[in-house]
This record gives C-alpha cells, sequence and structure tokens, in this order.
C-alpha cells in the first residue's frame, strides 16, 4: 500500500515539477551556476553525506556562488569571503531574515526567540533586548564568578583523574562544563547539587536530540504544503521533534514555577530577568512578552551556547 | 584540545606561553588573566578557522532581490555561507589544512564578523548575540587545563592517530570522543 501510494505520489509529483521547471526555463534571471538538477527533488541528490563537505565539492566545481533547488526551495550557497561580504554587509538588510523549518518552528515556539524569529518588528525588540540586556558586557561580567567557579570545578576532578593517573573524557567534560555554566546562567538552577529536576545524562541525550531536531530537515522543508506533510506523516517524521519539544518545555516550565514562588528569583539569572520585564510591562506597550516568548528565547539560545562551547574547547 | 595533542609543538608553545605570563605555581586562575596570552588568542582563532562549531552559520533569507557578482538572487531564496570552506580558502590562507595559530601573529583578521575570512559567528544584524559570553567561558576552561596539566594519550597512542571524523548536519561534533591522560603540573 505504502508503496502504491509513493509511486503515485512520485509520478504526480514530475508532471507538476516539469512544469514548474519550464517555466524556469525562461526566466530572464542570470542565476549563479547550478549543477543539474532532478525532476522533484532538484538538487537534493547533491546533499548526500555532512552538508557542509557537500557545499564544499559543489564550490570547487561551480564557483563561489552556486544555484540550488531543495524540493521547491530555492537556495544559493556562498563560499568566498568576497561573495560572504557582499551577502553579510552590502547586503545586509536585505537578507535579513530566516528560512523557516519544522523543527526550528517547533523548537522556538512558532518563531517567538531571537535566532529563528523572521526579520520584522518582533525581532527588532527581541534583537535589542539581547544585546541591551541579556549579554550585554555588564551581564557577562557579572556572571563571572559562575564561570570561575564552575571551571575550577573541572580542574579539581581532572586532578582528581591525575593522581589516578586514569584518562579523562574531555568530549564529556566540556559539554558538562558548558552546561552547568550555561544553566545556572540562563535558568539559575545548579544541576551538581542534588535535587536537580532532570540528570546530567538526560540532559546531553536532551541536547543531542534537539540539535538533531534543529538541523534535521523534513519534508515539508522542502515541500511546503499538504504534499511534505502527507510524507512526513507516512514516515512520521514531526513525531521525534514533538517528543522533545514536550520533555524540554515541561522542563522549562517547572524552571518558570520555580521561579513563581516567594523567593524564587533571587538568583539574578537570565529567567529572573524577563519575568521581572514580563511584570513591568504595561497594557498600552506595543511591544510585549509572554512566556511563549521567554521559553523560546531561553531554549534556543542556551541551546546554541552549549553546542558552540563545549565544541571549541574540545578542538 | 584535540588539536593540540595533535600538534605537539603547538601544545608546548601554548604551555610556555600561559605558564610564563601567569607564573609559577598559581593558586587559582580568574578571568583577571585573560586576554594575557597573545598566542592562545591565536589558538582560538586557528580553530574557528578549520573547525567552526556551525560550518555553515545558521541560513539567512532574501526578503527583496538583489545582485551579488553580476548574479540575481531572487527574493524569498535561502542564503547558505558556507564558512567551513572560506576557513579552508587557498586563495586566501597559505597551508590552509594545517593547525598553524603563527598565521595570526602579525595579522589584523578576528572573528568578531569584520574581517569576512572568518565568520564563526557571521556577521551584521544577525551575528550571534552570545559571542562575549561564548569566548570568555572557551578562554577561561582552555587556560586553567592548558597552565595546571600536561596532557598525552592513552597508553601507546599518538596524536597524530586521532579520529577527526565528524559527525551531525548543521552543527557537527567529534564523532569519537577524547580521552586524555592529565598529569598535574602545579
Amino acid at each position: 500500500m505504502t508503496i502504491l501510494l509513493c509511486f503515485f505520489l512520485v509520478s504526480l509529483l514530475t508532471i507538476v515539477s516539469s512544469i514548474f521547471l519550464k517555466q524556469n526555463k525562461t526566466s530572464k534571471f542570470n542565476l549563479p551556476p547550478s549543477p543539474s538538477s532532478l525532476p522533484i527533488i532538484g538538487n537534493l541528490h547533491h546533499l548526500a553525506g555532512l552538508p557542509h563537505r557537500c557545499f564544499h565539492k559543489l564550490s570547487i566545481k561551480y564557483g563561489p556562488l552556486v544555484f540550488l533547488r531543495l524540493g521547491s526551495v530555492p537556495v544559493v550557497v556562498i563560499s568566498s569571503s568576497e561573495a560572504a561580504e557582499a551577502v553579510l554587509k552590502t547586503n545586509d538588510l536585505e537578507c535579513c531574515s530566516r528560512p523557516k523549518t519544522v523543527g526550528s518552528g517547533k523548537l522556538s515556539y512558532g518563531f517567538k526567540d531571537i535566532t529563528f524569529a523572521p526579520y520584522g518588528e518582533y525581532w527588532r525588540e527581541v534583537r535589542k533586548l539581547a544585546v541591551i540586556e541579556l549579554f550585554s558586557s555588564k551581564k557577562v561580567q557579572s556572571f563571572r564568578y559562575i564561570r570561575e567557579e564552575e571551571v575550577d570545578f573541572v580542574v579539581k576532578k581532572v586532578s582528581e583523574s591525575a593522581l589516578k593517573q586514569s584518562p579523562v573524557d574531555l568530549s564529556k567534560t566540556f559539554f558538562s562544563l558548558t552546561a552547568s555554566i550555561i544553566c545556572r546562567v540562563a535558568l539559575g538552577q545548579n544541576f551538581n547539587e542534588s535535587g536537580f529536576v532532570i540528570d546530567q545524562d538526560r540532559i546531553e541525550e536532551l541536547v543531542t536530540e534537539s540539535a538533531e531536531a534543529l538541523g534535521t530537515f523534513t519534508f515539508s522543508d522542502f515541500f511546503p504544503g499538504g504534499l511534505g506533510r502527507f510524507v512526513d506523516w507516512l514516515f512520521q517524521r514531526h513525531k521525534k521533534i514533538n517528543k522533545v519539544f514536550k520533555e524540554l518545555d515541561a522542563f522549562y516550565q517547572h524552571v518558570i514555577d520555580d521561579h513563581l514562588k516567594p523567593e524564587g528569583r533571587k538568583n539574578q539569572d537570565i529567567v529572573t530577568l524577563i519575568l521581572d520585564m514580563i511584570d513591568k510591562q504595561e497594557d498600552s506597550d506595543s511591544f510585549k512578552l509572554n512566556m511563549d516568548n521567554l521559553k523560546a528565547i531561553v531554549m534556543v539560545n542556551s541551546q546554541i551556547l552549549v553546542f558552540f562551547i563545549s565544541y571549541v574547547n574540545l578542538y | 584540545m584535540t588539536e593540540l595533542i595533535r600538534n605537539p609543538r603547538v601544545m608546548k608553545k601554548a604551555q610556555e606561553s600561559i605558564r610564563t605570563t601567569l607564573g609559577l605555581k598559581k593558586e587559582r586562575i580568574t578571568e583577571e588573566d585573560l586576554g594575557k596570552v597573545e598566542y592562545l588568542n591565536h589558538i582560538l582563532k586557528e580553530t574557528f578557522r578549520l573547525h567552526p562549531a556551525l560550518p555553515f552559520v545558521v541560513p539567512r533569507e532574501t526578503m527583496s532581490h538583489i545582485k551579488i557578482q553580476g548574479y540575481d538572487i531572487p527574493p524569498k531564496t535561502q542564503i547558505q555561507l558556507n564558512v567551513w570552506t572560506i576557513g579552508r580558502d587557498p586563495k586566501r590562507w597559505n597551508d590552509p589544512e594545517e593547525f598553524n595559530p603563527e598565521r595570526f601573529a602579525n595579522s589584523s583578521v578576528d572573528f568578531r564578523g569584520q574581517h569576512f575570512d572568518l565568520l564563526p559567528f557571521g556577521s551584521g544584524r544577525r551575528i550571534c548575540p552570545g559571542m562575549p559570553m561564548a569566548i570568555a567561558s572557551v578562554e577561561l576552561a582552555l587556560m586553567n587545563l592548558l597552565y595546571y596539566f600536561d596532557w598525552s594519550m592513552p597508553d601507546g597512542t599518538k596524536g597524530e592517530d586521532i579520529d577527526m571524523e565528524e559527525a551531525g548536519n548543521i552543527s557537527i561534533v567529534k564523532k569519537i570522543p577524547l580521552q586524555l591522560v592529565p598529569v598535574q603540573r602545579y
């Protein structure tokens, strides 16, 4: 049955896309060079393996700008510093939005965060908030003691291994160092203390799973509309994303509930900061934050930081 | 750390620079000490160049029709910046595959979004706002681990044997965990 359905789907798509491709050939645009594409999937078959390696190979063959069609989504891959400057500096504002994917939409509560929010009034306001309030040099300085304490803790742990002359798993060490720092800075919670809601191994799994949910494409990302949704439903692609989202949401809700208790906001962490802002909002304010914004900002941005810091240290 | 254990010359130089600058038998290294060791900064840049955590940063999307180097790019096109390739461009870097922090010794190239050869955090209006937090944490951790400990590979294995295979998709990680044996110096 499934095979039959797929067959039907493919034939339907071939017809649709052949009409689509014909339109393309008559295009008056001078598009960047492009490898040969297939009906329906476009250039998706060029992305077998790690994406940056695939993009790298394409740039060697076709130059610093390559035009691809991934399903029905047009993509330009930039691979030289001159072209990067033309995008990020000369055309910064014209290129300032973000493409939407199913994973990023789900984990950012419908693009209510800073990283994945499309360009617009909302993004400009949260971006300002991030630069002025959350990551200002004064704020970063105020968390200095947390970074120092957590690094001291690592030095102590490594000393114990040195005494026993036993190897240290640095991948794990850097991950838990970063996760501890970000947990304390963002959530005001220390997961080395007993009584923490989830254990460290589960946090590591969750970070990996959500990175996967953010990074793995679904069919809907390349074939927007009913068709992509149908194939995703066929392969149950959304199930995994929803599962990670539910667990993370419950975790962040727990953290917020703790902050809403009396005495709950004695730490000046990021959650406290945003909750205080929400308290001070007035009905007349045009820009307002709610709990979804709070969760989205904390979830996406702590994710990225945890990942980034542990990665750089390791390499 | 992986590149340092694979390149013993760089590791030795890094540890000597840190230990000479900070002095012997220091009780505790704090953020007061950050920025004092220039060579460590070069190591960070070299790591960003060869191993950007997000090899093609977070994609952007065009909002109107633009022209880049004579080519048309229509609105609603995804822009993927392959900073991994830019960091290894032989036209911009000598011996691009080599881990050589000295290349930054007499260079103004920085990672804060002003130099388009090195873009680990992106650039422009969408540059990563968490950069200062990330840099402080990374530098402090590395400085501590390199000052207080010497590092070697577990019995019999050699640095050059380390499996550098990457895993992941938009973000990449080292596939095999890095295991090293520490020896306490101070």
